[in-house]
């Protein structure tokens, strides 16, 4: 599958399911998501107050003017204080009082997040990431996820030459590694933003494998979770509230999409090389690995942009039916 | 994206704010609290670029259209300075400085130009009546003239030192920027973002219009062969010349893919929404040629180029300052989604002031960059060294200045200008509360032409062509919250955005020839052509809906300023009035008008432009 095609599937992937939460309510408030499983991602509830004192920092005192001439207009308080602190979450109640100061008392929610995209062979496990907030932390590790997919990539190219494949899909892999270096600054910056800071990756690299092996590896960490991480971050350009956030994943979306596109084509180049009985292991494999994506959605977040639980769901089955199901398609 | 109130929390919040006044009177507002009331109506809408930086840098002078008044700003010592209070309803707009320092500022709605006899003290030199709507300014060095573009199509030129008007061209109507380019000058049309030449005499010479290109429109069912559509120009917000004297227009695209009535359903092409903003160059000598969007957002109301061809477009609409280095800008838009695909291409910052909706920017000669943004109101200052290409966007500002005056705020106003979850503002359909001249074909109902919000909206209801909205919380239920993905309005939302909207003056009325609009309201009047028997009251509108000979009932439109928003009729098939009164207007089925001879048709059409 070629990058334009699978570009514009995605894109079909992603705006069939917008109206529901970019466009009506945003994603679903915590409550309505399910309490979260023994070792799932857990959600926390906050409450904080504070004192301001007149006149505050400009971008503050244009939402405290607006909140004294108009209640309704006390949410952005709310949620620019939130920012400020770097909170996160979702605002829950926001109560003002103007009284010779400001006094402001909030409650919000946050929840874990968890990530996809292309992790490599040889990958050592995240230590436990420096954030003091959740937002700070998703993208601490999304941040992660990219600086340890420059190893993965590497990895492919080395792998794919040392079996002959195509000049072209090597080079494809190179051009995917020089990505996510740009990627994890990209996100790390991000990150930063929100107190936190990315862990640094620790890959052991293998030694060069089976083209079954690689295949399998493909199948799961290219045609399945990066190509659901390549929706997920077009979905995330569309829909997140932070605007440098939506504007970073706009240029995620589209390498990540390319990225994806290479492991189609890697997929269709290796099916060619290896026999029926290791083409169903890698059949099994992505659909395993796509079952496990459905059984560990990420946490909604609309300052991330990360889907509700039923617009996951739907962004999943629609990637199964116009793309995982035709298998290499 | 807008802030928006979510799910639980409107229930919460006015939980805790009952809890919190439960002992209070009611009847009595609490000065401890925020007000439970929307406050009176406030501003006008965005129109874009109503600031100026000085050529050597040392001030910024901020025409205040929602305050009637003009601001200096002493940039060397960062600080707010003189400030020029007009008589209210002026709408102070664009402003262009002369070659002695003097400032010349187009007033909206007072008709005039006034001219300022420095940017610091803004002593009034001169006041002189031009058109009723001038709108775009350039000076002339080599005739030391003060060009002024208007809405009506006249092109006034008066002396910049002062004295009457030397020349008066009668152009096409819906004028918006002139630009002075050698012996020429070249004057854009703003919804149509037609560009047209004039050479010294004042011919017109030349009419291009920005590229159309092409976009790719994701289908919901899965499977389908993806279309490829026009996006074609439409709604030129600015334009201004670079250094090199090519011109840039900052102006939006009509994605051609057709739009839905269902939730989500004005949503199309790649950015989301059917309107993506849009930078098209023009080279002396070439055709026009769309860059790479590098500016995805909503409302480019503006936008200013520094001494090096780095430009900095204001999203009004998304609320922030994209850069767009001048390496950019170079490249062309050959890709179906907008994208530029080449690896490493410099990306400049986005700036996020969080102060509202910026509307004007601007350059100082050592790069350093000025934005204005009105509600607080306040200018910021960014320096140059912050503005490069691969700087973080979170750089804040060097210095934020808060001009004197109060505080401006309307949440309908805000609701108006704020991009939605499809990348979509009101003000994008609706640029200055009007119409952006364009028919847009939905899935359910057809061709239907965007309809002007201006005139007293709150006296036409039911809305829409079809009158199938019954009042405008119906219209924001239905168009705002659902199609537009703009989520809930809150109640204030609700209570604001109608009286905001009622007060946007419908377009000034175009009389030349009066003895014509005479004889043509003679013939409005006559019971024979039955004009009268459905546009007629102050709005010239009965509000109902009749069958004008087009095989559906048509809401009855008002005919205010109507000579200003061809094309015409509900699925725009008239281009012209006059062709209103052909084959597509309905024949006798609408009026009857078959017996009117042409010298009587073009009698009633100078009466349609006058109204």
């Amino acid at each position: 599958m070629r990058f334009r095609e699978l570009r514009h599937l995605l894109q079909q992937i992603v705006i069939a399911g917008l109206p529901v939460t970019a466009a009506c309510v945003g994603s679903v408030p915590d409550d309505n998501v399910d309490p979260p499983a023994p070792n799932e991602c857990g959600i926390t509830h906050h409450e904080q107050s504070t004192s301001l004192t007149l006149p505050a920092a400009p971008p503050l005192q244009l939402r405290i003017n607006s909140c004294k001439l108009d209640v309704d207009a006390c949410i952005a308080l709310c949620t620019e204080l939130m920012r400020d602190w770097n909170t996160g979450g979702t605002l829950k109640t926001c109560d003002v009082v103007f009284d010779g100061t400001v006094e402001i008392a909030l409650s919000y929610s946050i929840g874990e997040p968890c990530g996809v995209g292309r992790k490599p062979a040889g990958l050592v496990a995240a230590r436990c990431l420096d954030a003091p907030t959740a937002i700070g932390a998703w993208l601490a590790e999304a941040a992660w996820l990219e600086a340890v997919s420059v190893h993965a990539f590497v990895q492919l190219a080395r792998e794919l030459e040392h079996h002959g494949a195509p000049r072209m899909l090597v080079r494809l892999a190179i051009a995917a590694a020089r990505d996510e270096v740009r990627h994890a600054a990209l996100v790390g910056q991000l990150a930063a933003r929100y107190g936190a800071r990315p862990p640094i990756p620790e890959v052991t690299l293998p030694a060069l494998r089976s083209l079954d092996e690689i295949a399998v590896e493909n199948a799961v960490e290219g045609c399945v979770r990066e190509t659901f991480g390549a929706v997920l971050a077009l979905w995330q350009s569309n829909t997140a509230r932070d605007p440098m956030i939506r504007d970073a994943f706009r240029v995620i979306a589209r390498d990540e999409a390319r990225h994806a596109a290479l492991a189609w084509m890697v997929d269709a180049w290796i099916a060619t090389r290896i026999d029926g009985d290791a083409r169903t292991r890698v059949a099994a494999a992505r659909v395993l690995a796509a079952h496990q994506l459905a059984t560990s959605p990420p946490q909604p977040s609309e300052v991330l942009g990360l889907p509700a639980r039923q617009d996951l769901e739907g962004l999943l089955a629609r990637t199964q039916a116009a793309v995982w199901a035709g298998g290499a398609a | 994206m807008r802030s928006r109130v979510h799910g639980a929390l409107p229930t919460a919040l006015s939980l805790v704010l009952l809890a919190s006044c439960s002992a209070i009177d009611p009847t009595v507002p609490d000065p401890t609290r925020p007000s439970p009331e929307p406050p009176p109506s406030w501003g006008v809408p965005i129109t874009g670029a109503t600031m100026l930086v000085t050529r050597d840098g040392t001030h910024a002078v901020v025409a205040d259209p929602d305050r009637d008044r003009i601001v200096s700003i002493d940039l060397v010592r960062e600080a707010a300075g003189a400030v020029r209070a007009l008589p209210p309803g002026d709408e102070p707009g664009r402003l262009v400085e002369d070659g002695l320092g003097r400032i010349h500022v187009a007033l909206r709605r007072g008709g005039a130009l006034v001219t300022l006899a420095d940017p610091s003290s803004l002593t009034v030199a001169e006041r002189r009546d031009v058109c009723p709507e001038p709108r775009g300014l350039a000076w002339d060095a080599a005739t030391d003239l003060i060009h002024v573009a208007c809405t009506g199509g006249e092109l006034v030129s008066l002396p910049a030192a002062g004295g009457p008007a030397v020349r008066t061209l009668i152009l096409d109507r819906d004028l918006r920027d002139v630009i002075v380019t050698g012996d020429r000058l070249v004057v854009t049309r703003f919804r149509s973002a037609e560009l047209l030449t004039l050479d010294a005499a004042g011919a017109v010479i030349s009419r291009v219009k920005p590229p159309t290109v092409k976009r790719i429109v994701p289908e919901i069912e899965l499977g389908q062969t993806i279309p490829v559509v026009d996006a074609i120009p439409a709604v030129a917000w600015r334009t201004i010349a670079l250094p090199d004297g090519s011109l840039v227009v900052s102006h939006q695209r009509q994605v051609q893919g057709g739009i839905k009535t269902t939730p989500g359903g004005y949503r199309s092409g790649c950015d989301g929404g059917p309107v993506e903003a849009a930078i098209t160059i023009v080279r002396p000598g070439d055709v026009p040629q769309a860059a790479v969007p590098r500016a995805h957002g909503t409302l480019p109301v503006d936008v200013a180029s520094d001494e090096l061809g780095n430009l900095a477009v204001v999203l009004a609409g998304s609320k922030f300052v994209q850069i767009v280095p001048a390496a950019s800008v170079g490249g062309r838009d050959d890709d179906e989604c907008g994208e530029d695909n080449s690896d490493g291409a410099a990306r400049g910052p986005m700036i996020d002031d969080r102060l509202g909706a910026p509307t004007s920017v601007g350059y100082r000669p050592n790069g350093d960059l000025v934005i204005f943004y009105p509600e607080l109101p306040a200018v910021t200052l960014h320096r140059r060294d912050d503005l490069v290409a691969g700087t973080p966007s979170t750089t804040p500002a060097h210095a934020t200045i808060e001009l004197p005056g109060p505080f401006g705020y309307d949440s309908g106003r805000a609701l108006f200008h704020g991009q939605t979850g499809v990348g979509l503002a009101c003000a994008s359909c609706h640029p200055e509360g009007r119409e952006d001249g364009l028919v847009w074909t939905f899935a359910e109902l057809g061709p239907r032409r965007t309809q002007s919000l201006a005139g007293h909206i709150l006296r036409r209801a039911p809305y829409h062509w079809g009158g199938d909205m019954a009042d405008l919380g119906m219209l924001m239920d239905q168009v705002f919250t659902l199609r537009m993905a703009g989520g809930a309005a809150t109640r204030s939302e609700r209570l604001s955005l109608g009286p905001w909207l009622d007060r946007i003056a419908a377009p000034a009325p175009v009389v030349r020839d009066v003895a014509a609009i005479e004889r043509g309201r003679a013939l409005f009047d006559d019971a024979e052509t039955a004009c009268t028997s459905c546009h007629n009251g102050e709005l010239l509108t009965n509000n109902m809906k009749f069958d004008v000979g087009k095989g559906v009932p048509i809401k009855v439109p008002s005919l205010l300023g109507v000579g200003a928003r061809p094309p015409f009729m509900h699925d725009g098939c008239a281009t012209t009035l006059a062709e209103r009164f052909g084959a597509c207007g309905g024949g006798d089925s609408h009026g009857k008008t078959s017996q009117l001879t042409p010298a009587q048709l073009a009698d009633l059409i100078a009466l349609l432009e006058s109204l």
